[in-house]
């Protein structure tokens, strides 16, 4: 099966997203990166990638709104948090309970390995086939 | 003519004669009614034997109705005299009792009316205080009516005194005004609760501190209670602020440490292209000291919360034993390859002290992982735990067999930052917060922690936690 994974990265944080995407192509993925959740909402609506990696601290619309605006567009699409995990950001800590509502299929600390990331990947889209995401 | 004058003047005679014999008659009976009258009013209770008895002895004594007239008018004079005189007694008895009481009534009066002044004059000084008082001050009764409010209780509730006295206090509030009201303890808890809610005037939200207090009589029954209101809005934005700057700052600082860290091992990785030794040496460098830079960025947070005392502690009945357990299976992997020994003395039935698991878990982590970074290979490590002082509190030691430290440096070992002797430099070594910051955890369990040391031998961190029923 040649199909490439295409994965669609939301995030404004370019030198974190220049190295991520970089390492994502050269495992054989097609990466797509857009720098704001508006962005991300209108990629989603016009060509729906397999999986999409999203910030949850962004300014303008944050992670958590993006969320729950791409969920009102695409209620299965699998999507996978990028956290800088700041766990007593109060701010992240009160999202984390409307994120899980919202049908996440993982979290990925960003200071985590290309590794465990690409673990993260690979379950995300195993489970999705013909299962609903997230719990 | 003469026959006329004879018959008339000889009837007249006998009339007169006639009516002369019913005055007597009359007299007679008047007299015996006066001595009766005057007998009862003297008020001698005398029967009518008596009197009739009186009577008759004065019948005998006085042979002439005239006598008889003078004395029964001498007897009531005399009984009536007796009996006015009596009367005027009892008279100005009941006057002077009746003054006596006119004069007490009055001084008992004036004793009212110099306690009723008294205790106004207290009411005012009371409520002068109240007026004063910056903090809000509530008294209301057993049911929850409002009786007293001071204006700074005005102020902070956004409502005027006089739509609240005997009113519920939360009467009134529009439904969605009250956010949130920590419900007042059956237990009449007096810990100060805190009152969330929307003010009338601008539709800020505000928080308020409560503090408690029932009221007693002298009887020790509840007849209500007081609460002082703080208005704790302006000092709960202020840590809202200080921890978003902190979590603001830490974030600013992972970001780029984030981006470094991926351009680095997006390198290292070969995704780049192939990478030479030099190359790969000096990129393994970089990437070890950018985690460093991670765990200090941890460290400090960590540190600064529990010094500013906002890291909570989840307390609850400890067990050191399981704590000291997962811990030591953590570290295992990592003393095993050092071949290290983990002994472990545990008295059986310790005592459980009252103290946040994590955290301790914490403390175990931190103080073996040091023993096992300043052990050599196949040294020891004895991990003790014991109750001390009858039970009060618990102590718990961990001993190495590693390098020790200069006599002089136990102190300075919880310093921040203070790290002995020769680091090894292959493995990230720590940030030197480990130590502070474990110190900061027992303090704050109110336990203590120092280490006893010989250079060159190994040393033991010991620590106590106390134990609270």
């Amino acid at each position: 099966m040649g199909k490439k994974i295409r994965i669609l990265m939301i995030d404004d944080e370019e030198d974190f997203t220049e190295p991520m995407s970089f390492w994502l192509k050269s495992q054989d993925k097609d990466v797509r990166t857009v720098t704001s959740g508006k962005a991300g909402l209108e990629e989603i609506a016009k060509d729906p990638p397999d999986v999409v990696l999203l910030d949850i601290f962004m300014p303008g619309m944050n992670g958590v709104d993006t969320l729950k605006e791409i969920r009102k567009i695409n209620s299965d699409i699998p999507i996978i948090m990028l956290t800088s995990a700041v766990v007593e950001n109060v701010q992240e800590a009160y999202s984390m309970a409307e994120i899980t509502k919202l049908k996440v299929s993982g979290f990925f600390k960003k200071k985590d390995s290309f590794e465990e990331l690409a673990n993260l990947l690979e379950i995300t889209l195993r489970l999705h086939k013909g299962l609903e995401g997230g719990e | 003519m003469n026959q006329i004058v004879i018959i008339v003047v000889s009837v007249t005679a006998i009339v007169s004669v006639a009516i002369a014999l019913v005055l007597v008659r009359i007299a007679k009976i008047n007299a015996s009614l006066d001595l009766r009258r005057t007998a009862a009013a003297v008020g001698k209770e005398k029967d009518a034997a008596d009197l009739s008895a009186i009577e008759k002895e004065i019948s005998e004594a006085v042979s002439s109705t005239k006598d008889k007239k003078e004395l029964a008018k001498k007897l009531g004079e005399t009984f009536g005299k007796e009996i006015k005189r009596h009367a005027e007694a009892v008279e100005a008895e009941t006057s002077r009792k009746y003054e006596k009481v006119i004069e007490e009534r009055k001084a008992s009066e004036q004793i009212v009316a110099r306690r009723y002044k008294k205790v106004l004059q207290d009411k005012k000084q009371t409520e002068a205080i109240m007026q004063s008082v910056a903090e809000g001050l509530v008294v209301v009764d057993k049911k929850g009516k409002v009786l007293l409010m001071n204006p700074a209780a005005e102020k902070i509730l956004d409502t005027k005194r006089e739509d609240k006295i005997n009113k519920s206090l939360l009467a009134d509030l529009k439904d969605g005004q009250l956010v949130s009201l920590a419900k007042e303890g059956r237990k009449k808890d007096a810990g100060p609760k805190t009152i969330e809610f929307k003010s009338n005037q601008d539709e800020t939200q505000k928080v308020i501190r409560s503090s408690s207090a029932v009221v007693q009589n002298e009887n020790g029954q509840t007849v209500g209670m007081v609460s002082v209101l703080t208005d704790i809005t302006k000092q709960r934005e202020l840590d809202k602020m200080k921890a978003n700057f902190v979590n603001t700052v830490t974030h600013e600082f992972r970001t780029p440490i984030v981006a470094m860290q991926k351009s680095i091992l997006v390198m290292l990785s070969g995704a780049t292209g192939r990478i030479n030794d030099a190359q790969e040496k000096f990129l393994s460098i970089a990437k070890r000291n950018l985690e460093r830079l991670n765990l200090l960025i941890d460290d400090l947070l960590n540190l600064s919360k529990l010094e500013e005392r906002k890291m909570s502690l989840t307390l609850s009945n400890c067990s050191l034993e399981e704590v000291i357990n997962d811990v030591s299976e953590t570290v295992n992997t990592w003393a095993e390859s050092k071949a290290i020994f983990i002994k472990k003395n545990l008295q059986p039935d310790l005592p459980k002290p009252y103290a946040d698991p994590n955290r301790i878990a914490q403390v175990m982590n931190n103080l073996l992982s040091n023993a096992i970074k300043f052990t050599p290979q196949k040294g020891t490590i004895t991990v003790e735990a014991k109750a001390i002082e009858k039970g009060k509190m618990v102590q718990v030691s961990v001993a190495d067999s590693g390098i020790g430290m200069e006599k002089g440096d136990e102190e300075k070992i919880f310093d921040k930052f203070f790290q002995i002797g020769e680091r090894t430099t292959t493995n990230v070594t720590g940030t030197g917060l480990g130590l502070p910051i474990t110190k900061e955890i027992v303090e704050m369990h109110n336990g203590e922690i120092w280490v006893e040391s010989v250079k060159g031998q190994g040393s033991t961190f010991i620590f106590t936690l106390p134990v609270i029923d």
